[in-house]
């Protein structure tokens, strides 16, 4: 199975299990499709899944998913076909009255 | 002749909790100040970056883009109510592309997001309900900076620490410290009572001009050689040089244009604050906790521009059609000469909460639906200062106290203060020198959201602040 790294900015990492937190970045996950990700990450960082995803494993509101550079909309995620070596970065997008 | 104006005792200490600090050094805030007011009335938000330490920041990244009016952010935000409506500048939310670009230009400088920051343009610096809805979602325990640009002459800071459990505000430095920074135009005393300079302050500073109204027009130095001359309690030159001097005609004053415009309150015992449950996100609030108060009396409105007149001749000029406005950009040494100048004083916070919510159950003087009735605030004061007395007052008769103006009160702001204040009238004067604190101010104004409006919503400014949505009003308490 492929692997895929996903980084997180520091704030998300706090949202890792103490046991993951001294882990290096970026986080690998065996999968191939971003379904993949989604159960690896609700398996493994169930606080920061319950963060970034929606119920139906989408990116929730507040963040978004950037591969290779390019930031992804959110309506595409789903879809996303992932290569080995692709670079992905989970990040927050900021928001207040 | 009536000795107005006792407040009571309330100059014991409270420490601050020592880790309660986040490190905005004064270099940092200024450069945060002057990038925000270049950019002025644009919003602006970002992050604050350190090199490791979470509560050392050494700079800030500003966005650019805001696409809060975009697609369903615009309805998203408009669900909040009229004011995210009616001013479409309100909010922010960070394009996911710039977002990129800052996270990017974090990581290459060596850095990490520790914290957040955004403006406001017409609210105080406080945390509402949907900063803190969008705070958590998103950046769970990063702190957050708000800065209000309400008077952007007297740009103010506020460091909050937000997690799931609730919202505290932070101190700006890690000194511990019972003070809150002083206001840079807040003035030094001069005046140093112990050395017996008390009086003579008092008769240069206390003298009245051919017209009977005060010759130093330096409101601040006028009250705090007031307070050092009565602190210095030397019961004859407080005689000559107040009673028979500076303020003669006080209670004559208080009869002519105060006395009509009193309602008689019984006090007695009142719950004052909040359970911890219902905190969320306010601060301050905690713990709820009985408070018995001796019978007051307080106008039924804010002052007006007209009666404020007697005293600043400024203020004489008013249009007539704001003659019956509160006033307003009014220091609180201007409120507290005022009221003392009339025989009166200003309300004190537990004074101010017991009037304000006027026995009722809920978190207004009414249940939420009905505030409009009671207060001119975002959702019907398209923005304006308003006539007072021109919504329905509450159980006690009293108008205004929701909405309109935010309004002063006598005590000095501690966040913990509740849960060392005394039962019996409580006041908190601060501790140690007067006059380098922040003062309390209570009851929204014309652009508050209906949780600012709250009975016991805290809030608080530097004794030297002003702007154009903060009044006062007046108190007294009733001769036994």
């Amino acid at each position: 199975m492929e692997t895929l790294k996903l980084s997180l900015p520091t704030h998300l990492t706090q949202t890792l299990p103490s046991k993951y937190q001294g882990d290096e970045q970026p986080l690998s996950f065996n999968a191939r499709r971003w379904s993949g990700i989604v159960e690896e990450m609700r398996e493994r960082y169930p606080e920061l899944a319950s963060r970034v995803l929606t119920d139906t494993g989408e990116v929730a509101g507040g963040f978004a998913l950037v591969v290779n550079d390019q930031v992804i909309a959110r309506s595409k995620v789903q879809s996303l076909e992932l290569e080995p070596n692709d670079e992905l970065f989970l990040i927050a997008t900021i928001a207040g009255g | 002749m009536s000795k107005e104006v006792q407040y009571p005792s309330g100059r014991e200490s409270i420490p601050a909790a020592v880790d309660e600090w986040v490190g905005l050094t004064a270099d940092l805030q200024e450069r945060l100040v002057q990038t925000i007011l270049r950019r002025h009335p644009k919003k602006s938000f970002g992050y604050f970056i350190s090199r490791s330490d979470p509560r050392e920041p050494f700079d800030f990244v500003m966005f650019e883009a805001n696409i809060r009016n975009k697609g369903a952010w615009k309805a998203e935000f408009e669900a909040h109510g009229p004011y995210f409506v009616n001013n479409d500048d309100a909010g922010f939310v960070a394009a996911p592309e710039e977002a990129w670009r800052v996270q990017k230009e974090i990581w290459s400088r060596g850095g990490i997001e520790v914290g957040v920051f955004h403006s406001h343009q017409r609210h105080p610096a406080n945390f509402s309900g949907i900063d803190y809805e969008m705070h958590v979602k998103r950046v769970g325990n990063m702190f957050h900076v708000i800065v209000s640009m309400r008077n952007p002459e007297l740009p103010q800071v506020r460091a909050f620490g937000v997690s799931d459990r609730g919202v505290r505000e932070l101190r700006s430095s890690r000194v511990t410290s019972n003070e809150h920074e002083a206001s840079a135009s807040t003035p030094q005393m001069g005046v140093d009572a112990a050395k017996g300079d008390g009086i003579d302050a008092a008769r240069e500073y206390l003298q009245l001009d051919g017209n009977g109204l005060p010759r130093c027009k330096d409101a601040a130095r006028v009250v705090s050689v007031i307070d050092a001359l009565e602190r210095l309690g030397d019961a004859e030159a407080i005689q000559e040089l107040l009673w028979d001097g500076f303020l003669r005609g006080s209670e004559e004053r208080y009869r002519n244009y105060i006395e009509p415009l009193m309602v008689q309150l019984d006090g007695g015992r009142f719950q004052m604050g909040s359970e911890p449950d219902e905190g969320r996100h306010f601060c301050g609030e905690n713990p709820r906790h009985p408070v018995d108060l001796s019978p007051f009396a307080m106008s039924e409105t804010p002052v007006t521009n007209a009666l404020f007149g007697v005293l600043d001749p400024r203020r004489r000029d008013t249009l007539a059609s704001e003659r019956r406005n509160p006033v307003t950009n009014v220091t609180w040494f201007d409120a507290t000469l005022f009221a003392r100048w009339m025989g009166c004083r200003l309300p004190t916070e537990a004074e101010w909460e017991f009037a304000c919510g006027a026995e009722s159950e809920h978190e207004w003087c009414s249940d939420e639906s009905a505030l409009p009735t009671h207060a001119w605030f975002s959702d019907n004061a398209r923005g304006e200062l308003h006539d007072v007395g021109t919504r329905e007052p509450n159980a006690f008769g009293l108008f205004d106290l929701h909405g309109n103006v935010w309004e002063w009160s006598v005590d000095e702001y501690h966040q913990d203060y509740y849960s060392r204040s005394t039962t019996q009238n409580p006041v908190f004067s601060g501790a140690g020198q007067p006059f380098v604190g922040h003062k309390v101010t209570r009851g929204g104004c014309m652009h508050a959201l209906a949780e600012m409006c709250r009975t016991r919503f805290r809030l608080h400014e530097p004794a030297s602040f002003w702007a154009g949505d903060l009044g006062f009003r007046l108190a007294r308490g009733i001769p036994s």
